[in-house]
């Protein structure tokens, strides 16, 4: 199949960067997500991909052939719409073989290859069916069918699964990576849904402000995060703000007249501002006084069901939670936490959670 | 497996005559009324009238009878047949031009951009607010023979005479409706096309469709069931107009509306007249009838 590659790509509108300077190369047959909230430039740059932007800088190959000025008709992409856009008038056999008749395509393969596409999306025997009498899920099955019968180079997914509830949801994401792999098809999928970034992808790239914060698996993504956005778009993170200071080969961050162990941080000096975050599920709960452990005031619980989270403040660094077995239960006895692998993160403040 | 216990259904109510069924009612009432005062009751009286033939014998004394007599006058004299053919070569003519016209700018304001596609939005719905007398007579000192446009050309040098017979022509009914009918026939596509999402244009270009194939395999299609309607309404309008043919059209053959009017006020001869407005009758049938099967249609979908 193929490689694709986006070299300093820029999308403006106005004054207002979209897409700012981006650059990634997907390997062949990886399964690529772009990440992030609304208006982060991710479909934008999903876009210029399919050909349907013209980016305003940079260059954009497929298979080491650049395509930046190729429109959409001429590229080897296929895309997922989000709204499906099957069109209506037309069954279901002909939407996955309109493609196939544009190339002229012989008719009894054209047949053959769009039943054998709704078997590969598990879907056979709906051909003669019109898109409206199909559920939503089966409906982008068939987008999807129709994307793939042509024998694209590249998968794109824009938000294929943002129109489904929440079981169907689940269902499809692993019916798209099942496919994906199956047919080993490089793919790009846009979503805004961690979840399902982290549970289909090969590699992450976290997007905010028209740049990518963040490329890496789900591992880097969530147990690194390379930025305090990053910490705080995925998943959940306790932050703190304090400056930077080394001792003895340990890095502190001082918050307030209180210090915190951090990862190592390369590239900022002592004395810079940092943003610590550490994850509810690392911060340790204890019920005696240790070093390295902060005592919570005023402790709550919340029951998450499979979980619960205990919440409780400091009178120096602030709101903090942390994550307790069921079991936990809160008596007079009080609470320590201690804040373990925390990550201090040297960027201007305005970077952080916007 | 938890085990859930159902109510029983709940019984259904008996029906009668309650209050609100009685102010819906009275909330049809008046529609019902107009519609049979004004419309059933005039249509039977045409069809009745149009099948009461008058015999005149010898002393000039009138006798009445029923009989088809005058249907095989309008089919079979010449200057009557003629007027039928030619109401329905005006209206398919003029709606062919006028959906041609509509299509293309509706298209243009659908896909287009630029500033010559915003002035054409604003501009293009201008004859909506002129009434037909208005833009007829327009029309007549505009295209007359020594008119305004003759004038012009003679100016520049094109001989005397040259000029085209339009005013009092099928061309002037033909131009004068497509002017007027222009602006619906285009506010009507666009919100057709409208309707059309950007993504069913976008997902057949990403399959590899031309602009040409993405008309003809996606809008167009789309936007049949629409455009159709247009056509009907429009077709409709021509077939059963008055001003424009009477102030524009040649003396023979005239359109329906007009022969009517001709017969009924200037020839006393109401039993033709009325046998010309059941042929416009039935020709709109026709056209109402596959505007029904359209909706009904696009019910189904």
């Amino acid at each position: 199949m193929a490689e694709v590659e986006l070299r300093g790509v820029s999308k403006y509108y106005k004054e207002v960067a979209a897409v700012s300077d981006v650059s990634l190369r997907i390997p062949d047959r990886e399964f690529v997500a772009l990440l992030g909230p609304s208006g982060c430039g991710k479909t934008t740059t999903l876009r210029m991909l399919a050909g349907f932007i013209r980016p305003d800088t940079g260059q954009i190959l497929i298979d080491g052939k650049d395509v930046t000025d190729l429109p959409p008709e001429r590229r080897p992409t296929a895309m997922v719409f989000q709204s499906y856009a099957l069109w209506p008038h037309m069954t279901v056999g002909e939407n996955i073989s309109f493609g196939l008749k544009l190339r002229k395509v012989p008719a009894a393969q054209i047949a053959e290859r769009a039943r054998a596409m709704l078997d590969v999306v598990r879907l056979p025997g709906v051909e003669h069916r019109f898109p409206s009498q199909l559920s939503g899920g089966q409906q982008q099955r068939v987008a999807l069918a129709r994307a793939l019968v042509l024998g694209p180079k590249i998968l794109l997914l824009d938000e294929p699964l943002s129109n489904l509830d929440a079981k169907l949801r689940v269902r499809m994401r692993d019916e798209i990576r099942r496919i994906q792999q199956e047919l080993q098809i490089t793919t790009v999928y846009v979503t805004h849904d961690q979840e399902e970034a982290l549970t289909m992808a090969d590699r992450i790239a976290v997007m905010n402000r028209g740049v990518i914060q963040q490329l890496g698996d789900a591992n880097d993504i969530y147990d690194r995060p390379a930025t305090s956005f990053v910490a705080d778009f995925i998943g959940q993170s306790n932050f703190f703000r304090g400056t930077l200071r080394r001792a003895n080969g340990v890095t502190w961050a001082h918050i307030g007249d209180e210090r915190v162990a951090v990862e190592p941080v390369d590239g900022a000096p002592d004395g810079a501002h940092v943003t610590v975050s550490t994850r509810p599920e690392v911060v340790e709960v204890v019920r005696a006084p240790e070093p390295g452990a902060f005592a919570l005031d005023d402790p709550r619980l919340v029951n998450f069901g499979a979980y619960q989270r205990l919440a409780g403040r400091h009178p120096t660094l602030g709101p903090i939670e942390a994550r307790v077995p069921k079991s936990f239960r809160l008596d007079a006895r009080p609470v320590y936490v201690k804040l373990t692998r925390a990550r201090a993160f040297a960027e201007p403040e305005a970077e952080m959670r916007d | 497996m938890a085990s859930t216990t159902f109510a029983a259904p709940p019984r259904p109510r008996p029906r009668r005559l309650d209050r609100s069924r009685l102010a819906g009612l009275a909330l049809v009432a008046p529609s019902l009324l107009y519609l049979t005062v004004f419309v059933f009751i005039p249509v039977v009286k045409a069809i009745t009238t149009s099948f009461t033939v008058r015999d005149r014998d010898n002393a000039g004394n009138y006798s009445y009878r029923v009989g088809t007599d005058n249907y095989r006058a309008i089919f079979e004299t010449e200057t009557l047949r003629d007027n039928v053919i030619f109401t329905v070569l005006i209206a398919v003519i003029s709606v062919a031009i006028v959906f041609a016209l509509a299509y293309s700018i509706a298209l243009a304001l659908r896909f287009g951009k630029g500033p010559a596609v915003r002035f054409l939005s604003r501009i293009y719905v201008i004859p909506l607010f002129i009434p037909s007398v208005i833009a007829s007579y327009a029309m007549i000192t505009f295209l007359a023979n020594h008119g305004f446009v003759d004038g012009l050309l003679q100016r520049v040098g094109f001989p005397d005479e040259s000029f085209p017979r339009i005013v009092f022509d099928w061309k002037g009914i033909v131009i004068t409706q497509v002017w007027l009918s222009l602006p619906f026939m285009t506010v009507l596509l666009s919100s057709v096309l409208l309707e059309i999402s950007d993504t069913l244009v976008e997902s057949a270009r990403d399959v590899g469709a031309s602009s040409w194939q993405i008309f003809r395999h996606i809008v167009l299609p789309l936007s049949a069931p629409g455009a159709l309607i247009g056509i009907t309404f429009m077709f409709l309008g021509v077939v059963g107009g008055f001003t424009v043919p009477y102030l524009l059209g040649p003396n023979a053959p005239q359109m329906l509306g007009v022969s009517m009017v001709y017969y009924m006020t200037n020839y006393f001869e109401p039993y033709v007249a009325s046998t010309q407005a059941v042929v416009i009758f039935l020709l709109s049938l026709v056209a109402a009838i596959y505007y029904v099967r359209q909706q009904f249609k696009r019910e189904v979908r």
